[in-house]
């Protein structure tokens, strides 16, 4: 139930987020993103914690429902074993990179 | 005013053949008669081996849902004015064909057992019945309309893919119950469904709500289950 729970809270996290990330990225100009613009943006810790979550939500989203597709979709029980390992370790690894790249680049 | 229409009927008869078959009837029907009149019309006329489950013929006992141009749907209930002239009647999809149009329902009604779909309340029984108010009946009103004809069940992509799934008919019996003010027994009922297989596997994907006969909104009677699980702390499945 928490997860699915999860799900749901990170999905409406994710609308927001991309929203944010849309206009920030797309619609806000060239200058945006000049070498200044966004060595700021990268300096400025309340960009980082957005980044962090934003991660952490895309992540669990995307792999939770990869969950729920090997639930219903694979029935051999050792593929079924080895694809439930993956979707812990491959966002583990997903989300190792992204924070040291937010937080240390 | 009548017109002939062609019925192209899935056929499986294991004792001729192990494969199914498409056959071709066609047969004059009036505007105001509906597929079910067509097949025992083949039945009576053309082929006395089509084989077809039908009772009451007034779409109340859901015997007699197929699917009819890539719907399931209830023979007895859908008019051949509102087809085309060619009309395509398959069984169920996803259950055992038994012959034709029969499926083997022992799936189906095992999930709904799987459910306790009957009242629990360990109270003293008063004089008379349980009385329920007005307001009460309401709130289970429309889930009290299924008339268990498995469309809904055999039209949900979860299904297809994992039998285990309880599937939404089995989950809108739970709620009949769930939702009934005079049932006690939420708690043993929700520990049934919210495991792996229960009621976290609805993707809200709607196919049963579009397939009811009864029109009955399913998936929302499906979501107000999961907000009372959460509401409720269970933590059973993921």
């Amino acid at each position: 139930m928490w997860s699915w729970l999860l799900h749901r809270i990170t999905g409406v996290i994710l609308v927001f987020g991309l929203l944010y990330h849309f206009i920030l990225m797309h619609f806000m100009g060239h200058n945006n993103y000049s070498y200044e613009a966004v060595m700021a943006r990268l300096s400025d810790p309340w960009w980082k914690v957005f980044n962090i979550i934003f991660l952490l939500a895309a992540v669990y989203h995307g792999f939770y429902g990869l969950n729920g597709l090997v639930t219903e979709y694979i029935r051999e029980r050792p593929l079924r074993k080895l694809m439930r390992y993956l979707i812990i370790i491959v966002p583990m690894i997903l989300v190792f990179f992204g924070i040291k790249i937010v937080l240390f680049n | 005013m009548s017109k002939f229409y062609t019925f192209r009927i899935k056929r499986y008869l294991p004792e001729e053949s192990p494969s199914s078959r498409w056959d071709e009837f066609r047969i004059k029907l009036e505007s105001m008669e509906r597929v079910l009149d067509g097949l025992i019309k083949i039945k009576e006329n053309l082929d006395g081996t089509l084989t077809f489950r039908k009772s009451c013929a007034h779409g109340v006992c859901g015997s007699c849902a197929m699917k009819i141009n890539g719907l399931n749907r209830l023979a007895c209930q859908t008019l051949v004015k509102d087809l085309p002239e060619l009309i395509e009647i398959e069984p169920l999809p996803s259950l055992p064909v038994i012959k034709d149009l029969v499926v083997d329902m022992t799936l189906f009604f095992e999930k709904n057992d799987r459910v306790l779909p009957y009242l629990i309340n360990d109270d003293p029984p008063p004089e008379r019945e349980r009385i329920q108010s007005q307001e009460d009946q309401h709130k289970i009103l429309e889930s009290i309309t299924c008339i268990m004809c498995g469309s809904c069940t055999t039209s949900c992509p979860v299904f297809w893919a994992d039998k285990e799934y309880l599937g939404p008919s089995a989950l809108l019996k739970a709620y009949r119950f769930l939702f009934d003010t005079r049932d006690k027994a939420t708690d043993s009922r929700l520990e049934r469904i919210t495991g792996e297989h229960g009621v976290w596997r609805c993707h809200s994907i709607f196919n049963c709500v579009e397939v009811c006969p009864k029109e009955i909104d399913i998936t929302k009677h499906i979501l107000k289950i999961k907000r009372l699980a959460v509401k409720k702390g269970f933590k059973g499945g993921d």
